[in-house]
C-alpha cells in the first residue's frame, strides 16, 4: 500500500510536470497531437499506479519519451508550415459572407447541430450576420461578424476613449505581492496612505486589491467568518 | 532551442540505456543458462553435489541481482523464474532425474522469457 502511495506520488508529479511543459493551461486550447498525448499520459500513468507488479519504469519512460515527442513536435509545427499543417491540420472557413460551405462541413464532419452550438456560445443566433466562420485546428469555431453587425466601439463614434490601465493585484488574500507593487509603479508609502484613507489597519483583513497604470483601484474585504446559529 | 536539444538528449539518452540495458540482461540471462545447463548436465550423468553447486549458483547469481531485475522486469517475471529455480533445486536436491529435467526446461524457458520479453522483436513490438 505504501508503494502505491510513493507511486503515486511520483507519477503524479511527473504528469503535472508533463502537462505544464507542455504549455497549454486550458483543454480548450489543446492541439491534436497535444491531445493524444494528455490521454496517452494519464493511461500509461494508472498502470504502474495500480499494480505495483509493473516497473514504476514501465510508467515513467513512455511519459519522458511522450514529453520529448511532443516538444520537437511543436518545435517541427513551429519551424515548417507544412509539417504544422500534417499534423495539426490546417483552420477551415466554414461561413463566408453568411453562407454555409457544406463542402467544408463535410469535410471536417461538423454538423449543423454543433455549428449551431457554436454560435450561439458566441451569441450569434442568424448565421447571415456571420462574415467568417473559421473552424480552428483545435476545434473551436471563431467568429467574425459582418462590420454592420459588429458592436459599436467609441473609434466608430469618433469619440476619444481613455486607455484603461492593466489591474496589478496588489494584496491577494490578504497577502502583500511586493513585487506587482514595484510593477505597478508603487511603493509602500503609497500602499499605507490608500490603506489609511480606506481605514484600513491591517493588510490581513484585505481581500483582493488591484491597482493599474491610471491610478484605478479595485478593493475587497474579507467577509466576516460565518457564525453559527443558536 | 535549448528545450528541444534537451529533448533531443533526453531521448538519445533513453535509447541508450535501454540498448545497454539490453545488452547487460542478454549477458546475464546468458550467465544464468550455462550454469543452470551445467547443472542439468552433472544431473544427467548422476554428479548430484555439483549439479546442486551450479543450480545453487546459478539461483545466487539471480537473487543477487534482485535490485535490478525488480526495477527492469515485470515482477510476475521475477517471481516465476524465483520459483522455476527453486523447482529445479527441489528436484536436484530429491535426485530425481525425470523431474530435474523437467525443472530444468522449465527454468530455461523461464529465463530465456526475461530476456525475450525486452528484446526488440517483431514479437515484442506487435
Amino acid at each position: 500500500m505504501v508503494a502505491i502511495i510513493v507511486r503515486t506520488i511520483i507519477l503524479y508529479s511527473l504528469l503535472i510536470a508533463a502537462m505544464r511543459l507542455m504549455g497549454k493551461r486550458q483543454l480548450g486550447e489543446v492541439e491534436l497531437s497535444e491531445l493524444v498525448v494528455a490521454v496517452l499520459l494519464s493511461e500509461m500513468a494508472s498502470h504502474p499506479l495500480q499494480d505495483i507488479g509493473i516497473p514504476l519504469l514501465n510508467g515513467i519512460v513512455p511519459i519522458v519519451v511522450l514529453l520529448c515527442f511532443e516538444v520537437l513536435i511543436s518545435f517541427g509545427a513551429l519551424k515548417s508550415v507544412g509539417f504544422r499543417s500534417a499534423v495539426f491540420g490546417k483552420p477551415s472557413i466554414i461561413i463566408r459572407n453568411g453562407v454555409i460551405d457544406q463542402a467544408e462541413m463535410h469535410k471536417n464532419r461538423f454538423c449543423l447541430d454543433e455549428l449551431s452550438e457554436e454560435l450561439r456560445k458566441k451569441d450569434v443566433t442568424d448565421i447571415s450576420h456571420v462574415r467568417w466562420g473559421i473552424l480552428e485546428t483545435d476545434g473551436t469555431l471563431n467568429v467574425i461578424l459582418c462590420a454592420n453587425r459588429q458592436p459599436l466601439t467609441p473609434a466608430d463614434m469618433n469619440i476619444a476613449a481613455t486607455e484603461r490601465g492593466l489591474p496589478v493585484s496588489i494584496i491577494s488574500d490578504g497577502r502583500l505581492m511586493k513585487e506587482n507593487l514595484k510593477k505597478a509603479g508603487r511603493d509602500m508609502e503609497w500602499l499605507k496612505s490608500f490603506l489609511k484613507d480606506n481605514r484600513i489597519r491591517d493588510i490581513k483583513t484585505v481581500y483582493y486589491l488591484t491597482v493599474d497604470e491610471n491610478g484605478g483601484t479595485y478593493l475587497a474585504m474579507k467577509s466576516a467568518p460565518n457564525k453559527g446559529s443558536g | 532551442m535549448k528545450k528541444e536539444l534537451f529533448a533531443v538528449g533526453l531521448l538519445l539518452f533513453l535509447i541508450t540505456a535501454a540498448f545497454l540495458n539490453l545488452l547487460h540482461l542478454k549477458r546475464f540471462t546468458g550467465r544464468l543458462l550455462g550454469l543452470t545447463e551445467e547443472a542439468y548436465r552433472c544431473a544427467t550423468v548422476g554428479q548430484w553435489e555439483e549439479a546442486r553447486k551450479k543450480a545453487e549458483d546459478a539461483e545466487k547469481l539471480w537473487s543477487d541481482a534482485d535490485y535490478y531485475t525488480h526495477i527492469v522486469i515485470r515482477h510476475g517475471e521475477v517471481d516465476g523464474t524465483t520459483e522455476a529455480f527453486c523447482a529445479m533445486l527441489g528436484e536436484l536436491y530429491k535426485e530425481d532425474a525425470g523431474g530435474a529435467k523437467g525443472a530444468y526446461i522449465a527454468l530455461k524457458k523461464q529465463i530465456e522469457n526475461v530476456y525475450g520479453m525486452e528484446r526488440l522483436s517483431f514479437k515484442t513490438v506487435f
